[in-house]
C-alpha cells in the first residue's frame, strides 16, 4: 500500500518535473548558448542543470520565480565550469599544434548566425567582457530580468548589479566606438 | 549629491556652481543605465530626467548607451525566432538519469569507478595467488651470520662478519 503511494508520488513528481523542463528549457538554453556560444556545450549544461534539479529540489516542483532563480544560478555555475574546460582544451590544442609547428586557427567561441556587421560588433564587444559582466548584461538585456531578480540569481546586491552593469555598458560603448575589436 | 573635494587634489579651484554641475554630471552618468532600464526610484529618476533635459554632455552619454543597447538588441534579434529545445538524446539522458541514479553516478564518475575496480581486481588476484601458494613475496634480505665454536666448546655467540 505504502509502496503504491510512493510510486504514485514519484510518477506525479516526474510529471511535474517534465512540465518544469518544458517551461524552462528554452530560456536556459538561450542563456547558456549566449554565454558559451556552443550549442553542444549549452545542451550539456542545461541537461545537467535539470538532473540536479530533480535530485536536489525538495520543494514543490512547479514553475515559480524561486525555481527559475535556482535554475539560472545552477546553469550559470555549470556554464562557467564548462567554459573553463573548453578554454583549457583550446589552450592544450594550441600548445600541441605549436609544438608540432602547425598553424592553427583559433576556434571561435561564438557561432553567431548571420547578423548585421554592427550587431556582430556588439556581440563581439559582449564577449570581451568578464564572465560576471557578460552574465549581468545577458540577464538584463536579453532575458529582461529586473535588478532584484538578477541579485537573487547572482547573489550580488542590487547596488552592485547596477554598478557592474554601468561599467560593462561603458566598456562596450567604448569598444564599439573605437572599433578596436 | 556629493561635491568634489579639490582642496587637497592640487587642482585649480573651480567656481562653486561649476563644481556642482561637474559633480552632478558624474553622479547622473553613474546611474544612467539604471535610469534607462527603469530601475531608479521615482524621486531619483525625476532628478536624472530633469538634469538630462538640460545637460548636453549627459545626453551624449545617454545616446551612447542607447546605441549600445540597440546594437545588442539587433544581435539578439538574430536568434529571436529560434526555438531553443533540448535534443531528444539529452531528453532521454535526463530520464535515464532520474530513473537510474546509481548508474548515472557511475557514468559520471567512470574514471574513479574504473580505477577502483582495477585496484580491487589486482588485490583480489594477489590474495588468490598467495592463498594458493603460487606466489609469495620474497623474504627481506638479511646479513649472513657465522657461528663459531670457542676453545672447542659449542657456543651460541654470533659473529657478524665485518664488511
Amino acid at each position: 500500500m505504502a509502496d503504491k503511494a510512493e510510486k504514485n508520488n514519484e510518477e506525479v513528481r516526474i510529471k511535474d518535473f517534465e512540465a518544469v523542463v518544458a517551461e524552462y528549457e528554452g530560456p536556459l538554453l538561450r542563456y547558456t548558448m549566449r554565454l558559451l556560444g556552443n550549442n553542444d556545450a549549452a545542451q550539456d549544461v542545461v541537461q545537467d542543470t535539470f538532473i540536479r534539479l530533480y535530485r536536489t529540489w525538495k520543494d514543490e516542483m512547479k514553475p515559480s520565480s524561486k525555481l527559475a532563480t535556482w535554475l539560472y544560478r545552477v546553469a550559470h555555475n555549470c556554464a562557467v565550469d564548462t567554459m573553463r574546460k573548453l578554454r583549457r582544451r583550446e589552450l592544450l590544442h594550441l600548445k600541441h599544434a605549436e609544438e608540432k609547428g602547425e598553424e592553427v586557427e583559433m576556434p571561435k567561441l561564438t557561432s553567431t548566425p548571420e547578423i548585421s556587421e554592427a550587431a556582430e560588433k556588439a556581440a563581439r564587444a559582449l564577449k570581451q567582457l568578464s564572465i560576471r559582466e557578460q552574465q549581468l548584461v545577458i540577464l538584463k538585456i536579453y532575458e529582461g530580468k529586473s535588478y532584484e531578480e538578477i541579485s537573487e540569481i547572482t547573489g550580488l546586491t542590487k547596488g552592485n548589479v547596477g554598478y557592474i552593469l554601468h561599467f560593462a555598458m561603458k566598456k562596450m560603448a567604448e569598444a564599439i566606438k573605437n572599433d578596436r575589436i | 549629491m556629493k561635491i568634489i573635494d579639490n582642496k587637497n587634489s592640487g587642482m585649480q579651484e573651480l567656481p562653486e556652481n561649476k563644481k556642482k554641475t561637474i559633480d552632478l554630471c558624474d553622479d547622473v552618468q553613474m546611474v544612467l543605465f539604471d535610469y534607462m532600464s527603469r530601475e531608479l526610484g521615482d524621486n531619483r529618476a525625476e532628478l536624472v530626467g530633469e538634469h538630462l533635459r538640460k545637460c548636453e554632455k549627459c545626453q551624449a552619454a545617454a545616446a551612447e548607451i542607447q546605441k549600445t543597447l540597440e546594437l545588442l538588441g539587433k544581435a539578439g534579434e538574430a536568434d529571436k525566432w529560434v526555438e531553443y529545445r533540448l535534443s531528444e538524446k539529452r531528453r532521454q539522458r535526463i530520464h535515464w538519469a532520474i530513473l537510474h541514479p546509481v548508474l548515472d553516478w557511475i557514468y559520471r564518475n567512470h574514471i574513479i569507478c574504473a580505477l577502483t575496480v582495477a585496484i580491487a581486481i589486482v588485490l583480489a588476484v594477489l590474495i588468490l595467488l598467495i592463498k594458493m601458494q603460487i606466489w609469495r613475496p620474497l623474504p627481506k634480505p638479511t646479513l649472513p651470520v657465522n657461528i663459531k665454536p670457542l676453545n672447542g666448546n659449542v657456543t651460541n655467540e654470533v659473529v657478524i662478519p665485518e664488511e
